[in-house]
């Protein structure tokens, strides 16, 4: 499955860490910061265009110390939540 | 023919030249921080229009409608077709205006209005529109408005935020009766151009202020607590905090993150504490006998070394 960013939000560094800001049309709206851990921030800066799961899952192996499971239930929870919340869509 | 009064004002740090209209007075909210600095930062033109609604009042991201006790009325932030940015509200309880549109345009800032039919002589002064627009223009100068109240005591600066009712009017009060200056009980914008972050008040709606500011030496969030209690806070966590009780600027990609190069630019150099605190004397002790500096670097030392 693909999956692409909304590009409805902003991923920036906060003293060190990753934080997601929504874009939001409303002020009701404006009290949902997320951080993010490393593996999350890199999913997100890596689905700019639409991006298979498999390549995801590929990339972290590349970067990350984890085992390919793993990184595929990590992949799935994450994108998973992210398309819940509005972020990110399937392609 | 029309004369046009030009005021210079400096608030916040930011230098602005008013012009406005034969039917607009000087507002006595923005008289006590009149400067003779010769340069300018922006211009901000008064406009009357005969316009029944806003030109922009339909574009850009709309936002709540807002009740205040004196007012109704409802603002949004657009974006104009030729990519510039403005502000605009309509009221629907106000005693001279009927609606106030600012479009900024680099240094200019095009404040056009529709005055009411019979309605006296406005001022130069609209609330919240002039909030607005200066919470726009310190996003593009580094610049952030905190929902806090910030206490001078023997030159050094300290800021209490919390969500309303926590106690940030309480705990300056407690500073004044220790001795301490306050700088504003509720609205504070934060320069954070400066080596140390500068707190500055700006005028309010409700009374006339003089200006007032004080470089941060510590920033405190607090919430009531039966014995006072600080704790240093770091890292995002705190930036994270710090950040809830911040004017947001959620609209637009490049206003989020000039909004969060500031809060970095002021969680990397003024330390954050947790104060629970009871309000009286003590918790103004505690923080005078505590040198902040030190707890901050042995708090970091402890949480290594565990």
């Amino acid at each position: 499955m693909k999956y692409v960013s909304n590009n409805n939000y902003v991923l920036n560094d906060i003293c060190g860490e990753k934080v997601l800001v929504p874009i939001v049309n409303s002020v009701a709206q404006m009290d949902f910061i997320y951080t993010l851990n490393s593996t999350g921030a890199f999913i997100l800066e890596h689905i700019a265009e639409a991006t298979e799961t498999e390549t995801i899952v590929d990339l972290l192996l590349e970067n990350f110390e984890t085992d390919r499971t793993t990184a595929e239930a990590d992949v799935c929870e994450f994108l998973n939540e992210m398309v819940a919340k509005g972020y990110v869509r399937t392609a | 023919m029309a004369t046009t009064i030009a005021r210079k004002y400096k608030i916040a740090s930011l230098r602005l030249l008013v012009e406005n209209t034969p039917d607009l007075t000087c507002s006595d909210r923005l008289e006590p921080f009149a400067t003779d600095e010769p340069e300018t930062d922006y211009r901000l033109r008064f406009c009357p229009s005969e316009s029944d609604e806003p030109e922009h009042a339909e574009c850009g991201p709309r936002l709540d409608s807002i009740i205040t006790d004196e007012y109704q009325y409802r603002w949004s932030i657009y974006t104009d077709s030729l990519g510039r940015e403005g502000v605009t509200l309509s009221f629907d309880t106000h005693e001279w205006l009927q609606w106030a549109d600012a479009l900024i345009d680099g240094r200019e800032v095009t404040i056009a209005y529709r005055k009411k039919a019979g309605a006296a002589l406005g001022s130069t002064y609209i609330f919240p529109l002039f909030n607005l627009i200066m919470n726009r223009l310190l996003n593009r100068n580094r610049g952030i408005a905190v929902h806090s109240s910030v206490v001078c005591d023997g030159g050094r600066g300290y800021l209490f935020t919390a969500v309303s009712g926590t106690g940030k009017s309480t705990m300056a009060k407690i500073w004044e009766r220790a001795g301490a200056t306050i700088v504003n009980d509720d609205a504070i914008m934060v320069d954070t151009n400066p080596e140390t972050p500068v707190a500055h008040n700006i005028p309010m709606p409700y009374y006339t202020d003089v200006p007032k500011s004080a470089p941060l030496d510590a920033i405190f969030l607090i919430s009531q607590s039966p014995v006072n209690v600080l704790e240093p806070v770091t890292g995002a966590a705190a930036a994270m905090q710090f950040m809830t009780n911040t004017v947001h600027h959620s609209h637009a990609a490049d206003s989020i993150e000039r909004h969060l190069q500031s809060i970095n630019r002021i969680c990397s150099r003024v330390p954050i504490f947790r104060l629970g605190f009871k309000p009286d004397a003590d918790v103004v002790d505690l923080i005078r006998k505590t040198n902040l500096t030190e707890h901050l670097t042995q708090w970091r030392k402890s949480t290594s070394a565990n």
